[in-house]
């Protein structure tokens, strides 16, 4: 293996586990909507 | 006007929607297109393609789906019509039934010819002895997979007692009707949220295996798991000259993410108004990714480069996806310590990644046909099983040297979703509107996209798909035309392509006179009824 191999091996790991990690992370984290708001869909 | 379906949790889309897109392909696809197109070099013009091409309309999809859910549409041809605001984006809507539902006649297929291999290395291995001359061991797996694909004659798999494929088949098809008759969050939702995390601790120990194997045979001491990684990663970056890796790399990234696929547009329909589909989207994106680059580009190669070499990885690269995962790796296993567990975990995970994207492909035309017809979920279920139960055993039928099966990936799976994920784009970005597009795509978003994004969505996002879809035609369409008009089943499987597309036209001039009775806003003319009532905040 080369270096420019590890180095884009690596890149590109850390590019979707960096990536994948966070949009967990904001999953995870963010606030539900209000409860109301679940009643009223699909009234359309 | 149709039963009440919605999701579980937010969590539980997302496991879904990265179902539906982690599949066979990131894991026997990819590794194959980055070998043969640069090797670490392809991640260029592969990551631009996501960033510009796949995350984009995945967005545009979440965005489109979740607005027509709340006009009380489920189905791309209901919500292309109220998006495209008429009836001719309504019937190119059709796309987005057609493409899950004809590419399922043949996915269950390959699916259960996972879960056959599964149990087969479970209970013992497909018969290849790693101890033989390569050629044999070759010549085995070779004829166990033309064994279980039906691959020497037609009918093969049905006549002469019960075929050990139409089994598996049987028991699959079983399985996927039982999720998706659940419905949404007890079924699909509920075995993506059990199968995803059991998906990812399959390929967790297949990958410890992959780079723990060293050098297994010290007479050869180049054929190493390092130099195995430098098969996959190694960059040539003489083929970005070359257009034809920039076409590999768009078109991995697009068939890959399910985008133009007409599932995301579904399974975001049953979304709540101040869902994130912002985060959502791109969680979904970010999980297929890892699963491609992370698991399928780190297993596939190195694996096979340890025990055949170089010149064995490339011929088995270019076998194909089928080549590579159902006669290259066996021989690879059949080699490896513990050759048999790992195959078994190895094609159990290839089983979970092929039924979360199978489950994903009823669920939009059973919803099409409930809202179309107005008739209950049971009817609906039993049409959805009658049709793909007729086009299933169309392929299983005419299965020598699977040509039924690779005409219909070739004019649905392939040119499909390049078509769908147009008429998509230009409906969002210029018939909708890129104003009112951002606003959908922002409402309840807890992050906001960098505005550059409108300029991709309405300009740089078509540009690049008309780009890459031009030059694939030109690449293939003269190909594929001549090989239809050389053979009768290809010309067959037209046929029952045709035959589905009339079917699904016609359910759909059915769905349009039942909405217009109904006073649904089918053409998208006004805003949706809890935005004029004034449900909930902007």
């Amino acid at each position: 293996m080369t270096i420019g191999g590890l180095i884009s091996m690596l890149l590109s790991l850390a590019f979707v586990v960096g990536l994948t990690a966070w949009s967990y992370y904001r999953v995870l984290t963010a606030p539900e909507p209000p409860p109301h708001e679940v009643e009223e869909f699909h009234s359309a | 006007m149709t039963q009440k379906q919605e999701w579980g949790s937010r969590l539980g889309v997302i496991l879904a929607v990265s179902g539906s897109a982690v599949g066979l392909g990131n894991f026997l696809r990819f590794p194959g297109q980055a070998a043969q197109n640069g090797g670490g070099s392809f991640m260029i013009p592969y990551f631009c393609a996501l960033l510009l091409l796949g995350i984009p309309i995945g967005w545009a999809e979440w965005a489109m789906g979740r607005y027509g859910g709340r006009k009380g549409f489920h189905s791309a041809p209901a919500i292309l019509g109220v998006i495209g605001k008429g009836a001719i984006a309504r019937y190119l809507g059709v796309i987005g039934v057609l493409i899950p539902l004809a590419v399922y006649f043949y996915y269950l297929l390959i699916e259960s010819w996972c879960l056959a291999y599964a149990y087969e290395y479970f209970t013992g291995g497909i018969g290849v002895n790693g101890k033989a001359p390569i050629d044999e061991q070759n010549r085995v797996s070779k004829a166990f997979f033309d064994n279980i694909a039906g691959n020497e004659f037609d009918g093969v798999m049905v006549g002469g007692g019960i075929h050990e494929s139409v089994v598996f088949w049987a028991i699959v098809f079983a399985v996927n009707v039982f999720f998706v008759y659940r419905g949404l969050s007890k079924g699909i939702e509920k075995f993506c949220q059990w199968a995803m995390p059991a998906m990812a601790v399959c390929a967790v120990v297949v990958l410890v295996r992959v780079l723990t194997l060293g050098t297994p045979d010290p007479a050869k001491p180049d054929q190493n798991v390092v130099n195995g990684l430098g098969a996959m990663w190694n960059p040539s970056f003489e083929a970005l000259a070359n257009p034809q890796t920039w076409l590999a790399a768009a078109g991995q990234i697009f068939f890959s993410l399910s985008v133009g696929f007409g599932v995301i547009i579904n399974y975001a329909s049953y979304l709540r108004r101040r869902d994130d589909v912002v985060v959502s989207g791109i969680t979904a994106s970010s999980t297929n990714e890892l699963f491609e680059v992370g698991f399928g580009g780190m297993i596939t190669i190195p694996a096979a480069f340890v025990f055949l070499g170089a010149s064995g990885t490339l011929a088995a690269v270019q076998t194909g996806s089928f080549g590579l995962g159902f006669q290259t790796l066996p021989v690879v296993f059949a080699q490896m310590p513990a050759g048999n567990l790992i195959g078994g975990i190895w094609f159990f995970m290839l089983f979970l990644a092929a039924i979360t994207s199978s489950l994903s492909m009823l669920q939009p035309t059973l919803a099409f046909f409930e809202e179309a017809l107005g008739v209950s979920r049971r009817k609906a279920m039993t049409l959805v099983v009658i049709v793909a139960l007729a086009g299933s055993a169309f392929v299983i039928w005419f299965s020598k040297g699977g040509v039924a099966r690779d005409t219909l990936d070739n004019w649905v799976g392939t040119l499909g979703i390049f078509v769908l994920a147009m008429v998509q784009i230009v409906c969002f970005g210029w018939v909708f509107g890129i104003e009112r597009g951002w606003s959908a795509i922002h409402e309840g978003a807890h992050l906001k996209l960098w505005p550059v994004f409108k300029f991709v969505f309405k300009y740089v996002t078509p540009l690049y798909l008309i780009a890459v879809f031009l030059a694939f035609c030109w690449n293939n369409l003269g190909d594929w035309w001549a090989k239809v008009l050389e053979s009768p089943v290809q010309q067959m499987t037209i046929g029952l392509i045709v035959a589905t597309i009339v079917l699904l036209v016609i359910i759909t001039r059915i769905g349009e006179k039942r909405w217009r009775a109904l006073g649904l806003d089918l053409d998208g003319r006004e805003p949706p009824a809890d935005e004029t009532r004034g449900g909930g905040a902007r």
